[in-house]
């Protein structure tokens, strides 16, 4: 009977979570299909047929051919970035074990603190004057630094459970630095590279405030921005077509968690957690 | 051993020191620069170095902005909020979902999604779901007899906030459910099984074993909520841009932008976000001064 209650009790909240979470999301994905007209009239049903061309249009509005190249672009070289350097800092701080190196971390936790929305006016100012304010330079490298942090604080966590005697053991065989850093520190620390890309990626891909003010010319914006166009200049008419540019622009993003899932809480429990 | 030594301080900063140029420049720098500012009466249309000297009469000036007060306001409400009810509900969908659920993927993922989606999205759906017209809530609302109910929820001054303030929820429970569901796995499982047999019930279990064991990130959870708390930004700035009416959903950060992009009036917008900047600091010294405690 307590049993039953239980088990009574967990399906109805698991319920609740299915419906506030997922279905506003499987909503918009429906709603992307129908006609205007159809969305406003019978908002709870299915589409009568499937209006692809509201994809086609959301496609070519926010010009999407180029700016998905334009994110692809930012996304991939500023994690490239990230990771290179992260792993860098945590190999050199977990290695060498020097007073410095506690130093270098705490430097690099004060940027865990910085918000995009505390940084937004100085880096407009700063690159402005670099000359980085058009093409995506500056923005690589502004998401680079912000990302650092995170990625030094979760690959630092796993780098020091690595043991020490395998450095030195390579060290025996005569093994430089740099293929210590390649040939062990890195191909183990897999899980931890693995977490930073997941949740960077997600960082980059999405970040709106910063790409949308640094970068000034329409043609170099990152997709996200572009829907926000499309979706501040539509919804009042068209969000059947906006709804449709969301689908497209939080595909790569589910397609990326669904392939590192597993690295989600992997990584956290060696960094955070533990601490 | 002096010579090794010095070898690897010099490996320690070949190592070091590209990452340390571009976090200085593009990450650290900008919020000197903004401290900076904050000393001057410069408005951000003209040439920085045209800015005068004020001395510290934009920090003066916060205490006398009636506009500033109710953003803290705001805020603290929008916090209050979230303080209360994002650990709470983050860790129970976590305990769910470790505890009695086989297929724990599947669930994950359902109760993760929402920190998936870019903001613009959530902001887009949620628009559409507190439209007054068309929106799904008040269709729901409609369908259950509550037609009196039914407002436009974000133009409406006496619901923004907390229209705004829900969709936030939405977002940041996920968030904080993963770092609860880290801390579930890492509860001891022979501790467990050991009060099982001592013939331990459900909430005695929680309450001596499962609560003990992620006390840690507990702790951890709250400051980072409540450092996000403050720094709330871009759902707000994409969402109403501190609309509707007066002011309802300023938030500390947004009037900040406004006032220095919006208002020309950079010097006094980087005083508040200089100020807000080392709360937050603060607030991160004492999370570390939590973490780097060793717990038993």
């Amino acid at each position: 009977m307590k049993k039953r209650l239980e088990k009574g009790v967990l399906w109805l909240v698991l319920l609740i979570l299915l419906v506030v979470t997922l279905g506003p999301i499987l909503w918009v994905v429906i709603s992307s299909f129908k006609t205007r007209r159809e969305m406003l009239t019978s908002p709870w049903s299915f589409p009568e047929t499937m209006q692809w061309e509201n994809y086609t249009k959301a496609w070519e509005k926010a010009n999407f051919t180029v700016l998905l190249k334009n994110s692809v672009v930012i996304t991939g070289i500023s994690l490239l970035l990230m990771i290179l350097l992260a792993s860098m800092v945590a190999f050199a701080i977990t290695r060498y074990r020097l007073k410095l190196g506690r130093a270098v971390l705490m430097y690099m936790l004060v940027g865990q603190t910085i918000s995009t929305g505390m940084i937004i006016f100085p880096i407009v100012i700063m690159l402005r004057e670099m000359g980085l304010d058009s093409g995506h330079v500056g923005l690589i490298l502004t998401y680079t630094a912000g990302g650092l942090p995170f990625a030094v604080f979760v690959m630092e966590g796993f780098f020091a459970g690595i043991p020490y005697e395998m450095y030195e053991a390579a060290q025996m065989d005569g093994a430089s630095e740099l293929s210590l850093y390649r040939k062990i520190a890195l191909p183990l620390a897999k899980p931890a590279l693995a977490t930073v890309l997941l949740y960077q990626f997600m960082w980059v891909w999405n970040e709106f405030v910063l790409a949308f003010t640094v970068i000034s010319d329409t043609r170099d914006r990152t997709i996200i921005v572009g829907l926000y166009s499309v979706v501040n200049g539509a919804l009042q008419t068209d969000y059947v077509t906006a709804f449709a540019g969301a689908v497209i622009v939080s595909v790569p993003i589910i397609v990326i968690y669904l392939v590192f899932q597993k690295y989600l809480i992997q990584g956290l429990v060696a960094g955070a957690v533990k601490g | 051993m002096i010579r090794k030594k010095r070898k690897e301080r010099r490996w320690f900063l070949i190592f070091t020191v590209p990452a340390l140029v571009i976090y200085t420049i593009f990450w650290i720098f900008p919020i000197i620069l903004s401290a900076g500012i904050s000393f001057t009466d410069w408005t951000g249309m003209t040439k920085l170095s045209e800015a005068g000297f004020v001395g510290l009469k934009n920090y003066a000036n916060l205490f006398q902005d009636s506009i500033l007060k109710i953003a803290v306001k705001n805020n603290l409400i929008y916090g209050i909020i979230l303080l209360a009810a994002v650990p709470v509900l983050a860790f129970f969908i976590a305990y769910l979902i470790e505890t009695f659920i086989r297929r724990k993927m599947f669930w994950r993922t359902v109760a993760y999604l929402p920190a998936i989606l870019p903001v613009i999205v959530t902001v887009l759906l949620w628009k559409w779901i507190y439209n007054p017209q068309y929106g799904l809530l008040n269709k729901l609302l409609e369908l259950v007899g509550l037609e009196e109910w039914t407002t436009g929820w974000l133009t409406n001054t006496g619901t923004a906030l907390f229209a705004v303030t829900f969709t936030s929820l939405w977002k940041t429970v996920p968030t904080y459910f993963v770092l609860f569901l880290a801390g579930l796995q890492s509860v001891s499982r022979d501790l467990m099984e050991a009060a099982v047999l001592d013939g331990a019930g459900r909430l005695a279990l929680i309450r001596y074993v499962t609560l003990p064991g992620i006390k840690r990130i507990t702790v951890i959870v709250y400051v980072l909520v409540f450092i996000d708390i403050f720094r709330v930004f871009d759902l707000v700035y994409a969402m109403t841009n501190g609309g509707p009416g007066y002011y309802n959903t300023e938030m500390i950060l947004t009037y900040g932008y406004k006032t220095a992009f919006t208002n020309s009036n950079a010097g006094y917008g980087m005083a508040m976000t200089t100020v807000l900047l080392l709360f937050v600091i603060l607030c991160s010294g004492v999370q570390m001064k939590i973490q780097g405690k060793s717990y038993d």
